[in-house]
């Protein structure tokens, strides 16, 4: 059995662009070392920061709050977490399950939001109602509570958990279709407009699909080895993985390179041309008078629900009793 | 002596001989050394590792869908 390359334990991970074997601590030290780089690197979080980690329960967010909740005390910064119930059948109910669990381990507040309590329907109905791709609906509904959670909280990034995988797959998608502008929001980090948006951070910008689920297994975080029923494995970016992953195995560290020199030249890319306006329902970012939460359930229910949703996440907020914030630049 | 393995997600069954090499084994499952990852009794092993007799084994692909 092969042994770790520090400490000659047993080891239970080959860093094939390092040549290195690790052990269990020293991997879990490892993937620590490049979400610590990561964040310094790319300046993702300041001292006083309080950081917004979505958690769906699967390995990627688990991964997220483990490190995060560690790193917090090093850094001196706040986290708290987030799960939204997608309503997705026994999906959800096993991924709120494992949210629950890993944020109760690590002693991290969480707020739990339904989608179902919001608007009054599931995720799949959503979808059936306004006649549009389950995935797409679940996309724009998510994004929105992410973002309306963050700015009820006074936070001041949001944590997401792409890997380095997801986003080199991103991006070559993106090339492939030519839609660049679209690559300039695939970096480490994007920026917040005051009181509109809270900008986000990707803390494993540089830790691979398969080193995250190894931290998690390892930190025994609890999370959901199912996937979403949803998922289509014949998509453009599930096959890109596959052939990026071949690659790797190759050339070990392309992966690696390829993200260090996107996050260099992200400037270069252009950015979206969308103006940057306030939804008059709701009060957030939208592009244009509307935003597209509000417009969505105005077409499904007859009622734009922005107003409602943030009632609900408000008093969600609230009951969480955590310090205020009035100094924070994002609240509105 | 063959050896039963489970594969995750997709609940798939495979058997393998005795001996193989668990990154031999990740390409049986279709997989390769970063898109999934050998467990023997709910341990991760290294790719250089034979999978013996009376080893619990699973092969989890680790990619996710997005
Ligand atoms: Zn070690
Ligand atoms: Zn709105």
């Amino acid at each position: 059995m092969a042994k770790c390359s520090i400490c000659g334990g047993p080891a239970v991970a080959y860093i094939r662009y390092q040549r290195r074997y690790l052990c269990d601590r020293h991997f879990v030290e490892y993937v620590e070392s490049k979400i610590r780089r990561a964040i310094s690197r790319y300046k993702m979080i300041r001292q006083g920061y309080r950081v917004l980690v979505p958690v769906s329960g699967g390995k990627d967010s688990a991964t997220v709050l483990t490190a995060l909740s560690k790193l917090s005390r090093e850094f001196g910064f706040e986290v708290v977490a987030l799960h939204i119930d997608l309503g997705i059948g026994d999906y959800s109910v096993k991924s709120k399950e494992a949210s629950i669990k890993a944020a109760n381990k690590l002693g991290v507040p969480l707020i739990v939001v339904s989608v179902k309590e919001i608007t009054g329907y599931t995720i799949p109905e959503l979808a059936r109602k306004a006649r549009r791709p389950v995935c797409s609906v679940c996309g724009l509904v998510k994004r929105y509570i992410i973002n309306l959670v963050a700015v009820e909280l006074g936070a001041d990034a949001v944590a997401l958990g792409h890997n380095a995988d997801d986003l080199a797959v991103y991006s070559m998608k993106s090339f492939i279709t030519q839609d660049l502008s679209n690559i300039s929001k695939l970096g480490p980090k994007t920026e917040s407009i005051k009181g509109l948006a809270v900008g986000r951070i990707r803390p494993l910008y540089e830790v691979y699909e398969k080193e995250s689920y190894l931290y998690a297994l390892l930190t025994e975080t609890p999370f959901l080895h199912e996937e979403c029923p949803n998922v289509d494995f014949s998509s453009m970016e599930n096959r890109l993985k596959v052939h990026i992953n071949s690659l790797e195995e190759e050339k070990p560290g392309v992966k690696i390179t390829m993200l260090r020199n996107m996050a260099k030249r992200i400037r270069d890319y252009p950015k979206p041309q969308l103006p940057i306006s306030r939804c008059r329902h709701c009060g957030l970012l939208s592009s244009g008078d509307e935003c597209s939460f509000c417009r969505l359930t105005k077409r499904i229910t007859g009622q734009p629900l922005g107003p409602r949703a943030r009632e609900v996440v408000r008093s969600l907020v609230a009951s969480l009793q955590l310090a205020p914030r009035q100094d924070s630049a994002y609240k509105s | 002596m063959k050896v039963k393995v489970r594969v995750v997600p997709d609940g798939r069954h495979l058997e393998v001989e005795a001996g193989v090499k668990a990154l031999d084994l990740l390409k049986l499952a279709g997989m390769n050394s970063e898109s999934g990852v050998v467990l023997v009794n709910g341990r991760p092993v290294t790719e250089d590792y034979r999978i013996r007799e009376g080893d619990e084994v699973t092969v989890v692909r680790v990619l996710s869908g997005g």
